[in-house]
């Protein structure tokens, strides 16, 4: 469903880092992938090049059969609306936007009003994340993990082929960030495919494949473990 | 829901500030609104007044033979074979041109020769209301004429023929008589008689002739050549002449003080646009993370440009609608206290306050641009990038 090959990143500052260094990644549809790693290890880096985010210095990420270098700048923001979805560990979510707002965000990029139908599907997706009942509240009246859930159905409104998870519960305390894990899995095992980026060991038990990285380059590859957690 | 909810609710929710950026802008539009109106009616006022330092159009018959000078005017052939104009129908004519409302004055003269003592003189018929809108620096010894048979005399032609107060002058089949003395004009008023026209129109035959008339028209928003066009098309038989110095002095006047105001209003623009800007910048910098997430759920550039300038429109419309009937209020208000004649010019335009709305709103844009394109420039991974 995509691929990476041979994928090479560096950034330039005073100096430059070579954050990726050869980097080959195949993510299969339905899978729950994990990508795991210490600080600095290229695998948030490797995250932002999958989802689009980021293009790669040399290498190249095909996407059902689409080499995404290759593709306009319109394509990759169709890309980006219709089929990628990204949640981030700070859920940036807009302060002055209730929840139903927030989670309609990928709608309201055009003139003509939200549709019936897209706001029932929004609230369905509420529902689905078990915010029923607050989806008028502002962010700042919600805990973190209730957050989160809103930064996770705005990632799925618009019905994504993949969920890419940059270091979900990273701002969670232990039990929340359990409870996150899980409805991603639930997501995961409804159908969507899902990427994850995280450095807690603990939740590599419930991805079908875990994908190591250090020094920017994969040190380790585990498939088919999900189950045993 | 669509995407001017985000700058509104946006908008909504940094009240304070949106309201500062507002009145600021406001302030910038009312005084610049003000300025024109201001300027407008001082504008106005000023040629009015100036118009009462003489006229700037002749009318006269049309004439190929020996030219007579009066005031500076050419008055074509008056010796020989004197041709008339209707004073009803010039009168008619020249009030009912396309810029009528820029005819202060119209002025008609009768020239005719009558005697002193067996002396010739030259006796001028004149419309005194009209004739002293165009000479308000008249001064004179004795007392204005009141009854149609008075006259009043030049001090040079009086010192000349010994004509004092009380001196009958014989005309046509009967006598007008001196009631004052012009004091010095330094012009050829001083050499002349003048007596009611329709006066010196009964005692010579000539009823509604008239050898010219003077024209003090108002040349600000319209070019004096535009007038003179315009008159001509309706007495053809006639020649025309434009004082062109007299005008292009008064509007030197005027424009001198439109273009202060114009540069003036030019600098307060520029200062407002200039801060709307830099809060436009500042909120830009201030939202990245918010940008940031847009570009990484798919919101193109120019969907980011539209929410940046769809938030500089909305305040310029609001600067744009209580900028001008601040403006408006402001200069009737200022008019009023230092008693300038005509106020009552300025009218609430709504069609008016709409164009300087939209104007407002395009400024607002542009001003609002280059944040905006900063905004569209920001990548979601410059915003959240970890390693």
């Amino acid at each position: 469903m995509l691929q990476a090959h041979n994928i090479v990143k560096s950034f330039t500052t005073d100096t430059t880092t070579n954050v990726l260094k050869g980097v080959t990644i195949d993510i299969q549809q339905g899978d729950f992938t994990c990508i795991v790693g210490r600080s600095g290890s290229g695998k948030s880096t490797m995250l932002n090049i999958l989802s689009t985010l980021l293009r790669p210095n040399s290498g190249n990420v095909v996407y059902n059969g689409l080499d995404l270098g290759k593709v306009s700048v319109n394509k990759i923001n169709k890309i980006r609306q219709n089929d990628f979805s990204v949640i981030f560990q700070s859920f940036h979510l807009f302060p002055y936007l209730s929840v139903l707002e927030n989670v309609l965000l990928p709608y309201l990029s055009e003139v003509t009003p939200v549709s019936k139908k897209s706001r029932a599907h929004a609230m369905q997706i509420i529902e689905r994340v078990g915010l029923k009942g607050k989806e008028d509240r502002l962010p700042g009246k919600l805990s973190g993990g209730e957050q989160q859930r809103v930064s996770i159905a705005r990632a799925l409104v618009k019905q994504p082929k993949i969920l890419f998870a940059d270091e979900p519960t990273g701002s969670l305390d232990i039990k929340t960030g359990k409870d996150i894990i899980e409805l991603l899995k639930e997501l995961n095992s409804e159908g969507l495919t899902i990427v994850m980026v995280t450095h807690a060991l603990e939740y590599t038990s419930y991805a079908d494949t875990v994908i190591e990285m250090k020094d920017g380059q994969i040190c380790g590859e585990i498939h088919e473990i999900a189950g045993s957690a | 829901m669509n995407i001017l909810t985000l700058p509104l609710k946006n908008l909504k929710r940094k009240l304070l500030r949106t309201g500062i950026l507002i009145t600021v802008f406001t302030v910038g539009i009312l005084s610049v609104v003000m300025l024109y109106n201001v300027s407008e009616t001082i504008g106005h006022s000023l040629e009015k007044k100036m118009t009462e330092f003489g006229a700037n159009i002749l009318i006269y018959p049309k004439s190929d033979s020996l030219n007579v000078s009066y005031g500076g005017f050419s008055l074509g052939n008056l010796s020989y074979s004197v041709k008339y104009l209707s004073e009803k129908e010039t009168n008619d004519s020249i009030r009912s041109i396309a810029n009528k409302e820029n005819i202060s004055t119209v002025a008609p003269k009768l020239v005719e020769l009558g005697t002193y003592k067996e002396q010739p003189v030259a006796v001028t018929g004149i419309i005194w209301a009209e004739e002293f809108r165009i000479k308000n620096y008249w001064a004179l010894d004795g007392k204005m004429p009141v009854n149609p048979n008075e006259a009043i005399i030049g001090s040079r032609a009086a010192d000349l023929l010994g004509i004092t107060i009380n001196s009958p002058i014989n005309l046509g089949t009967g006598t007008v008589i001196i009631t004052g003395i012009l004091k010095k004009t330094g012009t050829e008023d001083d050499n002349l008689i003048f007596a009611d026209l329709h006066s010196v129109q009964s005692l010579a035959g000539k009823q509604d002739k008239i050898n010219f008339i003077e024209v003090a028209a108002l040349c600000s928003g319209c070019p004096i050549d535009d007038i003179v066009a315009q008159i001509q098309s309706k007495l053809p038989n006639t020649d025309i002449n434009a004082l062109q110095n007299i005008v292009k002095q008064r509007m030197s006047t005027i424009n001198y003080v439109k273009r202060l105001v114009l540069m003036v209003s030019v600098v307060i623009l520029v200062i407002a646009c200039f801060m709307l800007s830099m809060f436009m910048l500042a909120s830009v910098n201030e939202r990245k993370k918010e940008i940031g997430l847009l570009r990484a759920i798919g919101y193109s550039s120019s969907k980011i440009f539209i929410i940046f300038g769809f938030e500089a429109m909305i305040i310029g419309i609001f600067a744009g609608v209580l900028g001008y009937l601040g403006g408006y209020v402001s200069s009737v208000q200022l008019l009023s206290r230092i008693d300038i004649e005509g106020t009552g010019h300025i009218l609430f335009d709504p069609a008016l306050m709409a164009t300087a709305t939209l104007f407002v709103a395009v400024l607002s844009v542009l001003s609002a641009a280059l944040p905006a394109l900063k905004a569209t420039k920001i990548q979601p991974t410059d915003v959240f990038s970890q390693i």
